[in-house]
């Protein structure tokens, strides 16, 4: 017992000892952490309303009162920046979240049980990798309308298939070991092996999936936000605070109505995926520290 | 090779029947049936209404009138726009050629990009240009497009008057080519900038694979020129994997022309589709998505054959 909490915390400071040697990871980390801890603390500190409407400024330019101006309707752009990271950082988790929800269940069952549901279920992922999902997501937001709840379902349920296609991959080559073997052998039911022995396995690169996916779906939110077809003002979202500057007036004249909640994008994403890349290394055993 | 295309295409059949029962489904759930679309602003009684709806099936059950669909679909008729009052057909093939244009263009300037800048990283890890390319391919990868087109547009046209922001010949009326290559200029760079990066990336891991095999060794011992190393022997190889990136790379590709011809006003499918649900103009969102879906399929079974003619392994079995 006390051997193995000393090799398990081992593997763990190996771990973190690769994921802070890697610095662009770490780096990517803290400016998430911070944009966190900003998107939760800020509008209870500064007492930011994204909602109420400023009479006296309308497309007022940066002044002390109001950080990053106004929208064309005298709402506060930094209370909405803020409020926005909230809408599009927890759309970006909860669909990758929801996606990983899907798609882990069905690639253990097409991996471990083979057979009709492994041809069914992976001919389905193929299916919906080749076709631009951004279309299925335009289609299904437009049928069932565009509240944050279903846009977020909808773009997190179709990432299902990348992660049953890690999934499936790793379960087809750890169902075939010796321990799953002997443990079917001494009666273990289906669901534990699966829990105990399986999924354990493929744990690495569900994490890894999981942060490139939240980077994609941030993107995603946020192009059909800017399309107009996502997140519904007076929500605010990073991509509908965009959506102000397809107009040429706001674009040519205004660039802080749109520049920072450009910029901030791009360093989240950026962040995320340098995160995902730390992991990665930090994950991979073989990687020599 | 025979037999490989052909298996492919079998794949590719029940892949689009999928699409297109998907999408039938979707413009089934739809609020407001079509009856209701049509009959909009007119007064109509319910009489004629049931007549309608008889005439137009709408009263069978839900598969006779997939299937009735269908085979309208493949004899080339996709419905009439609740929209234009045109026929479906007529709107999307006007706008298929612009779309095709500039996502043909862009993956043609990415990897004409892509592919030297992934040869240079390989040969010379952790070199300045290896360095180059990959916080290019980073940054291509975290910035949405629209983003991306909204700066260009800000740079490029509002500010420096180089290049037009939108659409695809100005309003004089006068169509030449050069105006046309003007408009292509800035969305073909956004939709390159999306690409760009995971062509790097897969033009250097595998060059870097390839340049570690016997045959480079082989060759170069016997005295070939790195150049001719580097461009007869490894590159044929190592463009393999890079068709099959581009093949993966469609999807995004269409995903990313809807909203860079939205922005951009170009007058293609993306922004038809984004047209046709704003006024929620579901015949017309079908045939869209159906001929999006026949236009993967078949870039799919390009890249197949393509891929067959990089790999002989794959030819001959």
């Amino acid at each position: 017992m006390e051997n193995k909490k000393l090799q398990k915390s081992s593997y763990l400071r190996d771990v973190l000892k690769r994921f802070f040697h890697h610095k662009l990871a770490v780096l990517g980390l803290t400016v998430l952490a911070l944009e966190i801890l900003c998107v939760i603390f800020l509008p209870r500190i500064l007492h930011l309303d994204p909602y109420s409407l400023d009479v006296m400024a309308f497309g007022a330019a940066p002044s002390a009162k109001h950080l990053l101006g106004t929208d064309d309707v005298g709402r506060d752009l930094f209370a909405r920046l803020v409020y926005g990271g909230r809408i599009s950082l927890t759309v970006g988790i909860c669909s990758a979240l929801i996606g990983l929800a899907v798609g882990v269940p069905l690639g253990l069952i097409a991996g471990y049980f083979r057979g009709p549901a492994e041809i069914l279920i992976m001919r389905l992922a193929d299916i919906f990798m080749s076709f631009p999902s951004m279309i299925l997501i335009l289609v299904l937001a437009s049928v069932l309308g565009q509240s944050v709840v279903t846009i977020t379902v909808v773009i997190g349920v179709l990432g299902w298939p990348e992660f049953a296609r890690l999934i499936y991959a790793s379960t087809l080559s750890v169902r075939e070991k010796d321990y799953v073997e002997s443990a079917k052998a001494v009666g273990t039911r289906n669901g534990t092996i699966l829990a105990r022995y399986i999924l354990p396995n493929s744990f690495a690169p569900i994490i890894v999936a999981f942060t490139f996916r939240t980077a994609q779906a941030i993107i995603t939110e946020s192009s059909l936000s800017f399309l107009g077809l996502g997140v519904q003002p007076p929500v605010a979202s990073w991509g509908n605070i965009l959506y102000y500057a397809q107009s040429i007036a706001v674009l040519s004249f205004k660039p802080w109505l749109w520049l920072p909640a450009g910029i901030i994008l791009i360093l989240t994403v950026l962040s995320i995926n340098f995160l995902g890349d730390g992991i990665r290394d930090a994950l991979d055993t073989r990687m020599s520290i | 090779m025979r037999k490989h295309i052909q298996k492919r295409l079998l794949i590719a059949i029940p892949t689009f029947l999928g699409i297109t029962l998907l999408v039938y489904l979707l413009a089934s759930l739809a609020p407001g049936s079509p009856l209701e679309m049509m009959f909009m602003d007119s007064n109509a009684t319910a009489e004629a209404m049931e007549q309608m709806e008889a005439r137009l099936g709408l009263d069978q059950p839900f598969y006779i009138q997939y299937l009735r669909w269908l085979s309208q679909l493949f004899q080339g008729n996709l419905g009439i726009s609740y929209r234009t009052g045109h026929a479906v057909w007529a709107d999307i093939s006007e706008r298929i050629g612009p779309t095709l244009l500039i996502t043909f263009s862009s993956l043609i300037l990415s990897l004409l990009i892509a592919i030297p800048l992934g040869i240079m990283s390989a040969y010379k890890p952790y070199s300045g240009w290896d360095y180059i390319s990959s916080g290019l391919s980073f940054i291509g990868a975290a910035t949405p497009n629209f983003f991306a087109g909204l700066v260009l547009i800000y740079v490029l046209s509002v500010r420096l008057k180089l290049l037009p922001s939108s659409g695809m010949y100005d309003s004089s009326g006068v169509r030449t080519f050069g105006m046309l290559v003007q408009h292509m200029i800035l969305p073909v760079i956004v939709l390159s900038i999306q690409q760009v990066g995971s062509f790097i990336r897969q033009m250097r891991a595998s060059m870097l694979e390839v340049l570690q095999d016997d045959y480079i060794r082989t060759a170069r011992s016997k005295g070939c020129v790195e150049r001719t190393v580097l461009l007869r022997h490894a590159l044929r190889n190592a463009l393999a994997p890079v068709v099959t990136c581009v093949g993966n790379m469609i999807p995004f590709l269409v995903g990313g022309a809807v909203v860079t011809e939205q922005l951009f006003a170009w007058p293609g499918l993306g922004s038809l589709m984004v047209l046709s649900i704003n006024s929620r103009d579901y015949p017309m969102i079908m045939g869209i998505t159906v001929c999006i879906a026949a236009a993967v399929l078949i870039g799919n079974i390009v890249i197949d054959i393509l891929y067959g003619l990089l790999d002989p392994r794959i030819r001959y079995s």
